[in-house]
This record gives C-alpha cells, sequence and structure tokens, in this order.
C-alpha cells in the first residue's frame, strides 16, 4: 500500500508522516506529496493542517494539488483530513469568505457558537460520540480523549456524513465525517497518545481493507 | 471543557534547567530525556520554554525541537525568542502545535497578528507577567524590565490580535513552590474569554485546584513535578474526586 502525506507547508508534516509510518507492513511505503507530484496514485492520502482555512488552500492551489488530489479520489483513493485538512474537505468556510475548499464532503465550516460558557480556541482533551453503530473505527466508539485545538467546525450538508459528535457546552459540534472514500477528524490522532496510535492503525487497515 | 495539567520544561538549549524567579540556573538533566519520561507518562501536554534564547538572540535550539518531534507523540508548545513567522513555522513543521510569544509580542504586537493570519489564532499562547494587580504595566526581558504596554489594554486587545491562549506567568514565583497568585488568576480570566494557562508556584494539589477555580483552563507546572513526588497523573486524579473534568486516558 502507498500512503502520501500531503505537505502543505504549515503544517506538522514530522509528527504526521512518523504517526502514520509506525503501523505499516515492509511492503507499504509512506512518501511526502510536494507540488504537482509525478507518481502513482497513494492509496491512502493524508491531508493534516494547522492553520487558516485560505492559508490552507492556497498552499494546495500553489502546489497544484486541488484536482490532483479530487481526481485521485475519484479514481479511489482513500482521503484522510486532519484538523484544518479535515476542514478543507469541506466546501466554505466563515473564517475565509469567498475561498472554495476541496468540496469532497459538502459542508460548511463555522466558528463554535460563543454563548456556550466554553472558551474559544477549544482546546484540549475531548469525548467522541459516535453518530450510528456499524463503523470501521472502534477507537472512536469506545471511552477516552482525543487533542483537539481549533476555533471552527465542519457542518456537514449531508447528516448521514457525521461519524461523532464531540459535546461543547450544551452545543456538540462534528468532530469526524466519513464518506466513502472520505474520511476527516477535527482532533489530531497523531497527538493523542494510545488511543491516537489505535485509530492511526485502523485508518491504516481501513484504507487496506476497501482498496 | 476539560483541564489540562501541563508540565513546562525550561531548557537552555540542550539541558533541563532549574531556576528560581527565571534566574539562577542550574543544569537539571537533559532535554530529550525528560521530554521523553513525560511522553511515556501520557501527559495532557507539554510546555517548553528556552530561558536562554533571548540572551543568544536566536529561538529554541532546532536541533533539540527535531529531536523533540522524533520523540513526542503528546501536544506540545514551544516559547523563548520566537521573534520571526518563519520562526513560528519552523516550530510547527517540527510537531508543536502552539508557540509562545512573550517580550516579542509585547514589543512587536504584530507578530501575533502575522503568525495567526497563517497558521490560526489556536496556535499562539501569548505569555505575560505584571505585579499584583492589571493596572501594572507587563514584564518583559524574563520579567526584568516593566514595559510600557499597560496590562488592562493588552489582554482585552489580544483576542482581536489574534492570540488564542494566555499563559499567565509569574517569575516572581517561578521555581520557589511557593504557591500561587490565584488572584491574577481571576482578573485575567474575567478579562479574557480566551483559555488562561496559569503558570508559577504551584507547590501542592490544592493550588491546581484553587488556580481552575479561579478561572484558570489549564494549569502549567515545572518545579512540583522534578522536585516532590507529586505528578501529573496524581493531579488529575486530585481534581476529578474534587469535581473538576479532566482527561479520560484509556
Amino acid at each position: 500500500m502507498l500512503v502520501g502525506v500531503i505537505d502543505l507547508g504549515i503544517n506538522n508534516l514530522t509528527s504526521v508522516k512518523r504517526a502514520f509510518s509506525v503501523p505499516l507492513r515492509p511492503t507499504d511505503s509512506v512518501v511526502v506529496i510536494e507540488a504537482d507530484p509525478k507518481m502513482d496514485r497513494p492509496d491512502l492520502i493524508i491531508l493534516p493542517g494547522l492553520g487558516k482555512f485560505d492559508a490552507g488552500m492556497s498552499a494546495l492551489r500553489e502546489r497544484k494539488l486541488v484536482e490532483t488530489i479530487k481526481s485521485w479520489s475519484n479514481e479511489g483513493s482513500k482521503v484522510v483530513g486532519i484538523c484544518l485538512g479535515m476542514q478543507l474537505l469541506g466546501t466554505n468556510s466563515e473564517e475565509s469568505k469567498g475561498v472554495e475548499g476541496l468540496d469532497l464532503i459538502p459542508s460548511r465550516i463555522e466558528k463554535l457558537p460563543g454563548d456556550q460558557g466554553e472558551r474559544i480556541p477549544h482546546t484540549g482533551w475531548a469525548e467522541t460520540n459516535v453518530a450510528y453503530d456499524s463503523q470501521p473505527f472502534s477507537t472512536v466508539a469506545t471511552p477516552g480523549d482525543f487533542y483537539f485545538v481549533h476555533s471552527y467546525h465542519v457542518i456537514p450538508e449531508n447528516e448521514k456524513d457525521v461519524l461523532t459528535r464531540t459535546p461543547f457546552g450544551k452545543y456538540s459540534f462534528v468532530s469526524s465525517v466519513l464518506c466513502k472514500n472520505i474520511l476527516g477528524f477535527q482532533f489530531h490522532p497523531e497527538k493523542s497518545g494510545n488511543k491516537g496510535k489505535k485509530l492511526v492503525s485502523e485508518i491504516i487497515e481501513w484504507a487496506r481493507n476497501e482498496s | 471543557m476539560k483541564v489540562r495539567i501541563i508540565p513546562t520544561i525550561l531548557t537552555d538549549g540542550l539541558t533541563v534547567v532549574k531556576g528560581e524567579k527565571f534566574d539562577n540556573w542550574r543544569t537539571v538533566g537533559s532535554a530529550e530525556a525528560t521530554a521523553r519520561l513525560y511522553a511515556s507518562r501520557d501527559v495532557d501536554e507539554l510546555l517548553f520554554l528556552d530561558v536562554n534564547a533571548r540572551s543568544r538572540n536566536s529561538m529554541i535550539d532546532r536541533t533539540l525541537l527535531t529531536h523533540f518531534s522524533n520523540v513526542l507523540d503528546v501536544p506540545f508548545s514551544v516559547g523563548g525568542g520566537i521573534n520571526t513567522l518563519e520562526d513560528a513555522k519552523f516550530c510547527f513543521r517540527f510537531g508543536a502545535e502552539k508557540v509562545v510569544l512573550g517580550t516579542a509580542a509585547i514589543k512587536n504586537p504584530k507578530l501575533i497578528t502575522e503568525i495567526a493570519d497563517v497558521f490560526g489564532n489556536q496556535a499562539i499562547i501569548v505569555s505575560m507577567d505584571f505585579e499584583k494587580d492589571v493596572s501594572n504595566g507587563i514584564r518583559i526581558e524574563s520579567g526584568t524590565v516593566e514595559s510600557e504596554t499597560k496590562s488592562l489594554e493588552f489582554i482585552e486587545n489580544l483576542s482581536d490580535l489574534g492570540a488564542g491562549e494566555v499563559l499567565l506567568q509569574s517569575v516572581q514565583r517561578d521555581g520557589t513552590l511557593t504557591g500561587m497568585d490565584f488572584n491574577r488568576i481571576s482578573q485575567i480570566s474575567n478579562l479574557t474569554t480566551l483559555p488562561v494557562i496559569a503558570s508559577g508556584g504551584a507547590a501542592s494539589l490544592n493550588d491546581f485546584h484553587q488556580a481552575v477555580l479561579s478561572g484558570a483552563s489549564a494549569v502549567a507546572a515545572g518545579a512540583i513535578f522534578q522536585f516532590t513526588q507529586i505528578t501529573p497523573k496524581q493531579v488529575g486524579t486530585y481534581l476529578t474526586e474534587q469535581g473538576i473534568h479532566t482527561r479520560i486516558v484509556i
């Protein structure tokens, strides 16, 4: 299996690459994808991100990766967005009006509600509650917290794309999405201790089984 | 929101140092080994501050940072001598979730905005220190100088400037194990909607609890974890017993 980690220039590339390298088999390989890649289509594409929506999208555009990611995903590559990477999978964001996202999961990105008695950015550990039972990642359904650091959250157009929600005061935001071969996590599996490691292994197996 | 317990690692570049009131530094161990130990204990988050960066006129040692990124799978923040967008970019690339801006943020508040425009507000912690109450100026240069920036105004503008978190330091209490300044924690927490990390002087389990009751979203501490038997995990358990929500580690 070929795993490609997208390098936006503004991300925690080293941690993500390391986390996703650990559970691989000797026959698998992981490559960093930079500008306009001439390479085989990866089975699994990781889109890590840290930053503002427009900074992330312009990095993708400058690197001529917008069409590449879209066509790879159309051809069957699994795509996993992490943090800003999950938001970039959406349609547009309140953080950067007028900037188009990848639109792989129809959704709009909005600021977390300020009326919940919670401080923003949402920084720290929080649980995930699954939206439905038969889904491929047992880790997100079991007790234990993941690490979040964000001010914006994804609101999918289709309820069926919601994989988990996380409480924020009385509100709950969508903390992961899954639509066919597209997956997104608002939290950081690569920074979430043992639970995060288990999830990374599950992501790799998910990509392997269905590719 | 769940409260975070954040061990602080003060480094002079390569080794972990321990001082008092940000002075009289002595070496107490290897930074990488200390980081590794905390990571194996599954801490909520780590905070690295390079206390010499300013005098060397550079940010935290880049080699040290690349070592951290190889051993750390826990969230961490990095501070000390981050003066440019490029400095911050390097820290993020090597795994930091957040950068800490201190003196640079006070002298050049535009730096906060410049970094936030690319990396977002959630990636920036602004560290501040002042004496007694917010009517005093912010102390800079490791607490040695009182700047002309008034604490009150600065705090009120922090969110608009692009900061995502406030690290309330206390150079007066740093490394002293003499207890925390709860009055300042509650002043700051009431003036901003950003999460506040309280730091400086934590000496007992009760200090962590009182800091949280005073409004802190997180408590950072160094000496207590290095020089007493108290561990971050014990603090978490204690807070949970007091009815405070902390991380569930499975």
